[in-house]
């Protein structure tokens, strides 16, 4: 106990600072993302909610070194292996004050973020702040006991700090670079689709370095399962620290050589790490690329030996496991090949597969939509689907199979029917085969899924109204308002079996003018509702789509926006565009006008929404252009049109969607934002409405008509 | 007592300690002399359980010292170059100390920096070497060690300090029974401070005898004869060396000083004179009576 109090004493000073610098950043991150204007709609997953934690697991690094520091110098060593103190009394003073230091750093500035978020009422899954804790801490601790392995591996920082990153990393990153080979081999096969051993997500401190090269890990790293299973390598690495400093002989200390064996040993792994990237694709070792990685290699190996050994004689004796690497290398890509070709050859037949489940064409987001957490438990039993997930998976496989040489990649044939998903299929015989693969048709694939009822009530749920955190139709709503408009929404798109998301809707290829295509329904929209919340530690985040579809919460939503605008915004605009004509702005003073007008009737007769622009500042003012002169005229004609119309909450024919907004230099919007409540508005006057449409045809034809 | 059986330690290829064995007794100055390189400092690392014996075994009170704390709270080690954590002070190092030494005496602690006229919260990387061996002597005083293991601790203190020291252990022999094992390449450094001396040549222990007893086993004579005469006229003396140049023969003679120089004087010498011999002449003879070949001066660094 009493060397514990010594040893956090000692490791106050790397504690302290680090513990004063990441509260200070949380404090400062956490405070811009809670009370800053974009807090309510980030993405956030437990991995972004503490940034500064998953740079300050490596700090356990640090608390070992720091801890064994002892190690490193004869003196030192002498001192402290000459105290009446057992060296596990030592190894374990040093390991718990590592993780008194780490573990209290990690707690205090969870509790620091958890207060901002209360105290700003910021959205939040409260779940999240036990996993963070639990995970960097675990995190932490494999960091150290990897460290700690090294430092009772070695005599001097360098070689202590080399052990410890082949300990930690090298185990990690061969499976990271099997997994990496395989992907590279067979296309058809996500990172998402291995299982534990092969995803380098699994463990707690490697995952986060996994995270940074392939960020949409992100929402799947910090889970229990993840938690839990690093919890073994993180205990058995302590327990061989401890065997390992137990065992150390203390004359090792400053010593370069140190144990001679471990020394040739991390050269000879070190040379290994080095040129595993070779076997994403073994044919690579005969190119510039595996020469220059195999040349690396040697300088690793050779520079490595000569630091700590300072013999060239000794060094050029050792010549012979550098092939030894080399050869594991090859092994390792030899193991690659044999998975890959096992993998892609795997297209069980229909009469094979026991069930397919798609997991979501989202599994990967950070806040995947409420659907997909559904979507992903329903299991499809039924011949036809299963014929039609045979095929795709076939078509797939012989795609990959075309593959002509490395660098031909299975193609994908992106088109707008074109999806995506990741699926998992459970065969007769008891296995499970994971892909993502690509289906020629969505509609068709939305169509045939659709025919199972729990896939199709996943499809049409939405969350329930306490899971839903985080809540806006418009920033000038108020909750009520924002929540009367939701559940409107959902209690009449629910009725009318109408999905929020796009991606289950069917495309429709000719619906907008220009030929674009655009998802069933999209081509009249009002606005969107976006909520966000929770399903256990599962976050979701839907975007809906307020069509007019809906009608009836079309119409209240455009009641409550109506509430917010002028009367008569038309004698608003006038009043803005004259301040333009007199001079009386600023130089960087502008107006945006925009005009949405719903049911307009395009020139085959389909009612769509067609949208028309202007802007105005001094520059376009003073501007002689024709198209400035012409939007000009043109801009004031439009003002003085909407003038003869009148607010309305009917969503049925023609009605105009008014937004407009007014940049004043002069008087600086608080938030930055200058747009102004939206308007809808309707000709009461049929002449009116005419005239309208008809200024619309002028308005097109001139400006194709214009010279700029 | 401490018991050295057969004890070997290698460092790669170097043979350290090579099959030493020795008793050192309680409440004694045990001084351990010999060459840098002699094995010194690997001795008293094996005595203080830093180091583990490759072969044989170095045991306190029939106690194995490595990794044995109830044998390693009874021992302090100092070592010749005193290490201090980073930027600590002397009271900071006396909580190292405290942490590990249940009965860590901070009353004494305070009272010898004092009386040593040191600044125990100044760091210890701006002591001079000196003041860092007597801080370090201080804080192994501290403990309330039964042994105590100093690896050349009075190498860089001023003669004043030196005796000062010496009289804190000599208190600590005297008062308490302790044990001091003190190492040193300088013989003359400890021959006025040991009640015990050892040679460490290459690694093992050639010579170990007690001071008193040896510094009045023997004595060194000249003596000079009329006529030619060899070594043979001295026949009932035990001589340990004989250098004759003329007709002066200098002697170096084991036993009692008394008893030679009643027989010696029953020859008639022309010539019959006791030179005063120092402890390192003493060694030399020994040591070349034993067959090893030293000269004067070899036995220091």
């Amino acid at each position: 106990m009493k060397m514990l109090k010594e040893t956090l004493r000692k490791t106050a000073v790397v504690g302290i600072p680090l513990l004063a610098v990441t509260l200070i950043f949380t404090l400062v991150d956490g405070g811009q993302s809670c009370f800053g204007e974009v807090r309510l709609t980030q993405s956030l997953s437990t991995f972004t909610l503490l940034p500064i934690l998953r740079y300050y697991v490596f700090a356990a690094a640090i608390f070992a070194f720091y801890g064994f520091s002892f190690l490193f110098t004869r003196k030192l060593s002498d001192v402290y292996h000459s105290l009446p103190v057992k060296r596990s009394d030592l190894y374990f003073s040093v390991t718990l004050s590592t993780a008194i230091w780490m573990g209290g750093t990690i707690v205090l500035n969870a509790l620091e973020l958890l207060a901002i978020y209360l105290l700003s009422g910021c959205p939040f899954v409260p779940a999240y702040f036990p996993l963070s804790v639990l995970y960097y801490f675990v995190a932490s601790m494999i960091v150290y006991a990897a460290s700690a392995i090294g430092c009772a591996l070695s005599g001097t920082v360098v070689t202590a700090l080399a052990s410890a990153g082949i300990v930690l990393f090298l185990p990690r990153f061969l499976q990271f670079m099997l997994a990496r080979g395989i992907v590279e081999r067979v296309t058809i096969v996500g990172w998402l689709d291995f299982g534990a051993l092969l995803d380098p997500t699994t463990n707690a401190a490697t995952g986060i370095v996994a995270e940074y090269l392939r960020p949409v890990y992100a929402s799947r790293l910090i889970t229990m399962p993840h938690i839990l299973y690093s919890l073994l390598p993180m205990l058995a690495m302590l327990a061989i620290g401890y065997v390992l400093f137990a065992r150390r002989p203390s004359e090792i200390a400053q010593k370069n050589g140190g144990y001679r064996v471990w020394t040739v040993a991390t050269a000879t792994l070190m040379a290994f790490t080095v040129m595993l990237p070779i076997t994403m694709n073994h044919r690579r070792v005969f190119s510039v690329y595996g020469a220059v990685l195999m040349l690396a290699a040697l300088a690793v190996f050779f520079v490595y030996q000569l630091i700590v050994s300072s013999k060239m004689q000794q060094v050029l004796k050792t010549l012979p496991c550098f092939l030894i690497a080399l050869f594991a290398v090859l092994g390792v890509s030899l193991l690659i090949d044999s998975a890959a070709d096992s993998m892609t050859d795997t297209a069980p037949a229909a009469t094979e597969i026991e069930s397919v489940t798609f997991r979501g064409y989202d599994e990967k987001d950070d806040d995947p939509v409420y659907s997909t957490l559904l979507v992903c438990d329903v299991e499809f039993t039924d011949d036809e689907t299963k014929e039609y997930v045979a095929q795709a998976l076939k078509d797939a496989v012989a795609a990959l199979k075309k593959q002509t040489d490395d660098y031909d990649y299975y193609d994908y044939n992106y088109n707008m029917y074109q999806a995506i998903e990741p699926i998992t299929i459970k065969l007769t015989n008891g296995r499970t085969v994971k892909r993502t693969i690509e289906f020629a048709n969505v509609d068709e694939l939305n169509e045939l899924r659709m025919k199972n009822e729990a896939f199709a009530d996943a499809v049409l749920s939405y969350p329930p109204f306490d899971s839903v955190q985080y809540l806006r139709v418009d920033k000038s709503f108020t909750q009520e308002e924002n929540e009367a408009i939701y559940k409107s929404y959902v209690a009449e798109a629910t009725a009318n079996g109408v999905t929020s998301g796009y991606y289950y809707r069917s495309r429709s290829e000719d619906m907008l003018p220009d030929g674009s295509y655009v998802v069933q329904g999209d081509h009249q929209s009002l606005t969107s509702i976006s909520e966000a919340g929770y399903i256990g530690t599962q976050r979701y985040s839907d975007y809906s789509t307020l069509r007019l579809e809906t009608p009836e919460t079309a119409s209240l939503t455009m009641r409550i926006f109506n509430a917010y605008a002028a009367e008569n915004p038309a004698d608003q605009i006038s009043g803005v565009i004259k301040l333009f004509e007199t001079g009386e702005t600023a130089r960087n003073d502008s107006l945006n006008l925009n005009f949405s007008i719903y049911n307009y009737p395009d020139e085959s007769g389909a009612l769509v929404q067609e949208y028309e622009g202007f802007y105005l500042s001094q520059y376009s003012m003073e501007s002689e252009t024709n198209y400035d002169q012409l939007q000009r005229e043109y801009m004031q004609k439009f003002v003085d049109a909407i003038s003869g119309a009148t607010l309305t909450d009917d969503p049925s024919g023609m009605f105009i969607q008014l937004f407009w907004s007014y940049y004043d230099t002069a008087n600086p919007s608080e938030d930055g934002y200058y747009g102004q409540p939206l308007a809808f508005l309707r000709f009461e006057d049929p002449a009116d409405e005419q005239a309208f449409l008809d200024l619309i045809t002028e308005w097109e034809a001139k400006q194709r008509a214009v010279t700029y | 007592m401490i018991i050295a059986s057969n004890v070997t330690k290698r460092f790669s290829d170097v043979v350290a300690l090579d099959h030493l064995s020795c008793k050192i007794p309680d409440s004694c100055v045990y001084g351990l002399v010999g060459a840098n390189g002699a094995g010194k400092s690997t001795f008293l690392r094996l005595a203080s359980g830093v180091y583990q014996p490759d072969e044989g075994s170095i045991v306190m009170d029939q106690q194995p010292v490595f990794e044995n704390v109830g044998v390693k709270k009874r021992c302090v080690f100092v070592a010749d170059d005193f290490w201090a954590l980073p930027h600590a002070d002397m009271k900071r190092m006396a909580d190292l100390y405290a942490a590990a030494y249940e009965n860590y005496d901070y009353k004494r602690f305070q009272a010898l920096t004092r009386e040593f006229g040191l600044p125990a919260d100044r760091p210890l990387t701006s002591f001079s070497k000196g003041m860092r061996r007597q801080a370090a002597t201080i804080l192994a005083l501290c403990t309330g060690a039964q042994v105590y293991l100093f690896d050349e601790t009075f190498d860089g203190l001023d003669p004043v300090m030196r005796t000062v020291v010496k009289q804190k252990l000599y208190d600590e022999v005297f008062d308490r029974g302790a044990t001091v094992i003190v190492t040193s390449h300088s013989l003359r450094e400890l021959e006025d401070t040991c009640d015990q001396l050892a040679l460490l040549y290459k690694g093992g222990i050639v010579l170990e005898s007690d001071v008193g007893e040896l510094k009045t086993s023997i004595c060194k004579m000249q003596v000079a004869f009329n006529g030619e005469y060899d070594a043979s006229k001295f026949e009932g003396l035990d001589i340990l060396s004989l250098h004759k140049q003329g007709s002066v023969s200098t002697l170096i003679v084991r036993g009692d000083k008394a008893e030679s120089r009643r027989k010696l004087e029953a020859m008639e010498p022309l010539l019959l004179e006791v030179v005063p011999i120092t402890l390192e002449e003493i060694f030399i003879y020994e040591m070349e009576a034993l067959g090893y070949a030293f000269r004067k001066g070899e036995i220091e660094a």
